[in-house]
């Protein structure tokens, strides 16, 4: 208990280490990103420590402890001083809250989206407790978790891996989490899914907040995504890398979509530093955050070019870019035994592209997509389109464009480079589309109820002000 | 949809209806995946604690695991309990790595084909589920007894060839029936 309390200490001090950049946002939002950042950051430190500096940072005797305890000071210094600047800012006289909360009736939607919210988790902390292990889990995560910890955090030693490309982000943080438990175990590590879930939807909640939308509309729109694509409640019990990514990519993608509307250059570089940081935690990561970018450039290009001219703005987002840059710096000197990428060659693509072939994957797929588990969003899918075309929403566009090109990537990813018995199983995809189901809920967002006419402050004091 | 309340009672229905049917699949899958991976996670748990005490648990063990049945899934329980023992890696010699019979895989048709996985690895020991056609391979008498686990030493693994000498370099060191 009081590891797993350490663990979320640490992980929420380091990310906190990046938030001077997100002070002009909501409080919750802030301990969002700080949860996912930290995510990707501690990973970071120790695959750094262990590839640059050379030095084994979970070993138990020497560097490794001074190492640790570092870790542990910086962690917990980091989260003194977030608590002293809010105790700070609760007490100064122009930021206290000046308007008294209105009493008012409960509303049945706010029954009905808190009750199945509080279901949600309640199955979370059941099912972790389940002694239920997924293939994933001991086939590569929780495996390389092992051996990191064994090896007392020697990155060498997940190369001769099948998997030896992946990037080590959720390994090295199941590590870190083993470390601190001083003890090896699958069950353990499965509290890191939720906690990343927690965050994105933490994170979720300050953003809408901070757009001044009130509490039972967020609280339907964080139900609909939790209970949208049924396939959150089962993997979210599972230590799979896959569930970080998803509560990493998707908050970046909501916040470009957001910085589209709003024209805000802050959320565009939040959603930007989101998307790169998710690229250290799945191994064609760097793939989807690039899409994603250039569809965003596609829509956007002013915004873009305007924020890239700054020297002080790219220099950050090169920054956010370090651990997958520094990650392939490394496999670019230790090549793997097997890697992600295609092992077919162009005429066996070619073989696949007639129709008995095609037509399988394309069924499989359709079978997963129109499965009771993931209907729901995928149903709302047209929906959303006939409201795009009526209310002309740009954001509500960019999002319905980038789960298209989901699509699209993982048909290609099918048909280029899975095994032809995965391809025509379409293994996998029900996990896959967990990163598209936020991005839906906040596209119904976006249709529902994004009003025109309601201008758009910049930051919390500025709104404060305005309705003082 | 232009009123306020009619669309939230909408959502709400929607949330309702969602909850609900998830609640009920949730309960589902969670027993079917729970009573699927209950039998070999503990199949997986008895051949480690096996193996486990029968050799010295370091990295330079190199083992050839063959369980022959199920594409991989108890290659993977075992060698994630087993860890720091060197595994095979299941993709050298069976590919694709999902679905299929170990046995079935080229590699196993042939004596050179053994010893040549034999002598690229540098194997030291076999743990194999008991199958006629692999104990013949190796020269060895099926015993009558189903469900065997045999773990095998490979007294010359670096000079192993399909020779004459070919069955004598296996050496039976333990034979755990597993039912």
């Amino acid at each position: 208990m009081i590891a797993t309390l350490l663990f979320f200490v640490t992980v929420i001090g380091i990310g906190l280490l990046l938030d001077p950049f997100f002070a002009h946002m909501h409080r919750l939002e802030r301990l969002g990103l700080a949860i996912l950042c930290g995510s990707v950051l501690l990973p970071f430190l120790l695959f750094f420590a262990s590839a640059y500096l050379h030095i084994l940072p979970l070993a138990k005797t020497g560097v490794g402890v001074f190492f640790r305890s570092g870790v542990t000071v910086l962690a917990l210094a980091s989260i003194a001083r977030f608590l002293l600047s809010e105790i700070r800012a609760l007490r100064a006289p122009g930021r206290s809250r000046s308007a008294p909360r209105k009493k008012r009736r409960v509303q049945i939607s706010v029954m009905i989206s808190t009750l199945s919210l509080i279901a949600f988790a309640f199955f979370v902390v059941i099912g972790i407790h389940t002694r239920l292990f997924g293939w994933d889990e001991y086939s590569y995560w929780m495996y390389a978790a092992k051996v990191l910890t064994v090896t007392g955090g020697d990155i060498h030693a997940l190369l001769p891996n099948a998997y030896g490309s992946y990037p080590p982000g959720f390994p090295e943080l199941a590590a870190w989490n083993d470390a601190l438990q001083g003890d090896v175990s699958i069950q353990h590590a499965k509290w890191m899914a939720p906690l990343y879930f927690l965050g994105a939807l933490t994170l979720e909640w300050g953003l809408f907040k901070r757009y001044q939308t009130s509490t039972s509309r967020i609280l339907i729109i964080l139900a609909l995504t939790v209970w949208g694509c049924q396939s959150y409640d089962l993997f979210t019990i599972l230590a799979y890398g896959e569930m970080p990514y998803v509560d990493l990519y998707t908050p970046g993608v909501i916040y470009l979509a957001f910085s589209m509307r709003s024209k805000d250059m802050r959320d565009l570089n939040t959603g930007v530093i989101l998307l790169l940081f998710s690229a250290f935690l799945r191994v064609d990561g760097w793939i989807v955050a690039g899409f994603t970018l250039v569809l965003f450039f596609l829509f956007n290009a002013r915004q873009v070019l305007t924020a890239v001219r700054a020297k002080k703005r790219l220099l950050a987002y090169a920054c956010a870019a370090l651990p997958i840059l520094l990650w392939n710096l490394y496999l670019l000197h230790h090549p793997t035994l097997a890697g992600w990428g295609t092992r077919l060659t162009l005429s066996r693509v070619d073989a696949r592209l007639p129709w008995p072939f095609m037509s399988r994957v394309l069924g499989a797929m359709w079978m997963t997509v129109s499965n009771l588990r993931v209907s729901p969003i995928m149903a709302v899918y047209p929906l959303l389109i006939g409201y795009a075309l009526v209310k002309r929403n740009r954001a509500l566009w960019f999002l319905l464009a980038v789960v298209l090109t989901q699509f699209a990537y993982l048909f290609t990813a099918y048909m280029t480079v899975f095994s032809s018995f995965e391809a025509l199983h379409a293994s996998s995809l029900d996990r896959y589309l967990l990163r598209v189901d936020p991005l839906i809920s906040a596209g119904l967002f976006f249709a529902l109820y994004d009003e025109k006419t309601t201008r758009v402050w910049a930051t919390m004091s500025q709104a404060r002000r305005r309705a003082g | 949809m232009k009123s306020p309340f009619v669309k939230t009672m909408i959502l709400s229905l929607a949330i309702l209806w969602l909850t609900g049917s998830g609640l009920i699949t949730l309960a589902h899958r969670i027993n079917t995946s729970l009573s699927a991976s209950a039998n070999p996670d503990a199949e997986a748990r008895f051949v480690a604690q096996i193996v486990a005490h029968t050799l010295p648990m370091r990295t330079a063990t190199t083992v050839l695991y063959l369980n022959g049945k199920d594409g991989g899934d108890n290659y993977y329980r075992v060698a994630y309990l087993l860890y720091p023992i060197t595994f095979v890696p299941y993709w050298s010699w069976h590919r694709p790595n999902a679905g299929g019979d170990v046995w079935n895989a080229k590699a196993f048709s042939t004596r050179a084909g053994i010893a040549s996985i034999i002598r690229r690895h540098r194997v030291r020991y076999i743990i194999a589920l008991h199958h006629p056609k692999f104990l013949s391979l190796l020269g060895i008498k099926p015993s009558a007894s189903k469900g065997m686990l045999i773990l095998f030493q490979v007294k010359n693994p670096q000079s192993l060839r399909a020779n004459a000498r070919f069955s004598s370099s296996f050496h039976v060191i333990k034979q755990v029936s597993l039912r």
